[in-house]
């Protein structure tokens, strides 16, 4: 296949549903070789047969450092030690007031959303530095991270540190002609929401109705912009969090 | 030494209290008329800091405890409801940080960053705000991030995430915590002269940073003592960066 990913190799986490989904086709439309990682084995499955190509999966749960680990082992076995790109999009998001909060709701979510984006970064970037590979990786943050919405403390800080490990990740590999960027992303309908958009729509309708272009992204929306970071269009982008967010921070 | 403070002086609980910025901030809400509970991992240098309080003419209480102990939150808790009658105001400042290039952090560096920096301070803050929303009291929090909170040095991507992830846990605090009166803040400090600074930072100095000089302690206890007072009665789920200009370089 032929694309401006032709021959890339790139990890997709979270591929099951939502952001990273609409990525992995993104992604594969344009010629990369996914290695697609979810914990949803069915959703992993589903998505390959709509990929059709020779794409592969690989079901682990990424609060498990071991699972982080065989992930990027994973890869480097089946590309023969070449990993172009990784986007970490798995995350979860539990609701619960501030004071209600609980450790276990704190670090799922830490491990989750901060812990294994940096642990596959890390390696991830090893074996690019190993293999002198000049790659890329896009994280997914949130507008959250500074426009607080309350219930979601763990996932804020979460968010606010991805922000930093993006930055500072960023700046440590720029030497090397790695690149890390992120994308901030508003109120994008997806897996993450479908329960409170079915249950309280005028809760999801109320939150849009502050975001100045008045209607959620699509997951398809923030794919491009992640496709874009990604890219060699991007090659001189790094240390960016790139806000998509149909203009909720402007107020 | 003066008549010491007054049964109804506010207190504050101080954590990483042993020296450097943790010790400035203890004395300068001290000289103020704070009465202090200061806690870090090691008696003698917290000692220490309890003579410099009283000096400051103020009163101090001891708790020796390792922040990622899950008993510690209440722990301190209790000791100042125990020693004096009241808690007024929260200052995380204790942090660890350790350097190592990003591609060979070991998970165990993250995830004593991690726990000490960012998951102990939420349940720190949990835990003193509960019980002032419980008692229909109210109070403020000072959380001492870092200008990493922004902008990146090299070998600490753990430190940096953590700082990041603690501006943000600031400002949803402040948001959830403001309708019961709690205040929410947090202060960044540049490079500030303690007992850990490399003299190549005091060298380098006046090429670095605007101001010409690194900080003192006591300069970002007057931000946290700003910040926990009704002179900021208004502020909340903000940062000082108290960084000499270093960012703007
Ligand atoms: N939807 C939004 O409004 C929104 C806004 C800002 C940021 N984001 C971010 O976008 C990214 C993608 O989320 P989404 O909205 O597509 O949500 P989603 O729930 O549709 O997709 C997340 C995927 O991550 C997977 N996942 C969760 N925990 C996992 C684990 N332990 N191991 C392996 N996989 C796991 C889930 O199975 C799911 O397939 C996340 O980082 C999220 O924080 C979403």
């Amino acid at each position: 296949m032929t694309g401006r990913f032709s021959g890339k190799n790139a990890i997709v986490t979270g591929a099951a549903s939502g952001i990273g989904r609409a990525t992995a086709h993104r992604l594969a439309g344009d010629g990369a070789n996914l290695l697609c990682v979810d914990r949803d084995e069915a959703g992993l499955a589903d998505l390959l047969s709509s990929l059709g190509g020779s794409h592969a999966a690989l079901t682990a749960d990424l609060s498990l450092a071991q699972a982080c680990t065989d992930v990027v082992q994973t890869a480097l076995r089946h590309w023969d030690r070449r990993i172009d790109i990784l986007v970490n999009a798995a995350a979860i998001l539990i609701r619960q007031p501030i004071l209600e909060h609980s450790r276990e709701t704190w670090d799922l979510t830490i491990d989750i959303n901060l812990k294994a984006p940096f642990r596959l970064a890390r390696d991830v970037v090893a074996s690019m530095i190993e293999g002198g590979i000049r790659g890329a990786i896009a994280n997914v943050g949130s507008i959250e991270a500074v426009l607080p919405i309350a219930g979601h403390a763990a996932y804020t800080a979460s968010k606010g540190a991805v922000t930093m490990l993006t930055r500072s990740a960023a700046f440590e590999t720029a030497p090397y002609g790695i690149r890390v960027n992120a994308v901030a992303p508003g109120a994008t309908a997806t897996g993450m929401n479908a329960d409170l958009r079915r249950d309280d729509p005028d809760r999801w309708r109320e939150m849009l109705s502050g975001t100045p272009m008045g209607r959620h992204a699509l997951p398809e929306e923030i794919a491009s912009v992640i496709a874009f970071l990604v890219s060699d269009e991007a090659s001189y982008v790094t240390g960016a969090v790139v806000t998509a967010d149909g203009g909720w921070t402007l107020h | 030494m003066g008549a010491g403070p007054s049964s109804d002086a506010p207190v504050a609980i101080v954590t990483g209290a042993g020296g450097g910025i943790g010790r400035g901030i203890a004395i300068t809400l001290a000289e103020r008329g704070y009465r202090l509970v200061v806690t870090s991992r090691t008696a003698a240098d917290l000692e220490r800091t309890r003579e410099l309080v009283e000096e400051a003419g103020s009163s101090g209480t001891v708790v020796v405890a390792d922040l990622k102990d899950p008993g510690t939150p209440s722990l301190l808790l209790r000791s100042a409801l125990d020693s004096f009658g009241r808690i007024d105001g929260l200052v995380n400042n204790a942090a660890l940080n350790i350097f190592v290039p990003f591609w060979d952090q070991p998970d165990r560096n993250l995830d004593d960053m991690i726990e000490t920096n960012l998951t102990a301070v939420f349940f720190l803050c949990q835990e003193v705000a509960s019980y002032w929303v419980r008692n229909a009291l109210t109070g403020a929090i000072v959380n001492i991030s870092s200008a990493e909170d922004t902008i990146a040095y090299p070998d600490q991507v753990p430190y940096a995430s953590s700082k990041g992830g603690l501006l943000s846990v600031t400002k949803v605090l402040a948001l959830e915590l403001g309708p019961f009166g709690i205040r929410v803040n947090a202060v960044s400090p540049g490079s500030v002269d303690t007992e850990m600074t490399p003299d190549i930072y005091r060298r380098e100095a006046p090429k670095l940073i605007p101001i010409g000089r690194l900080g003192e302690p006591q300069e970002i206890g007057t931000c946290v003592s700003f910040l926990l007072s009704d002179d900021a009665s208004y502020v909340t789920g903000t940062s000082i960066y108290a960084d000499g200009g270093y960012m703007l370089l």
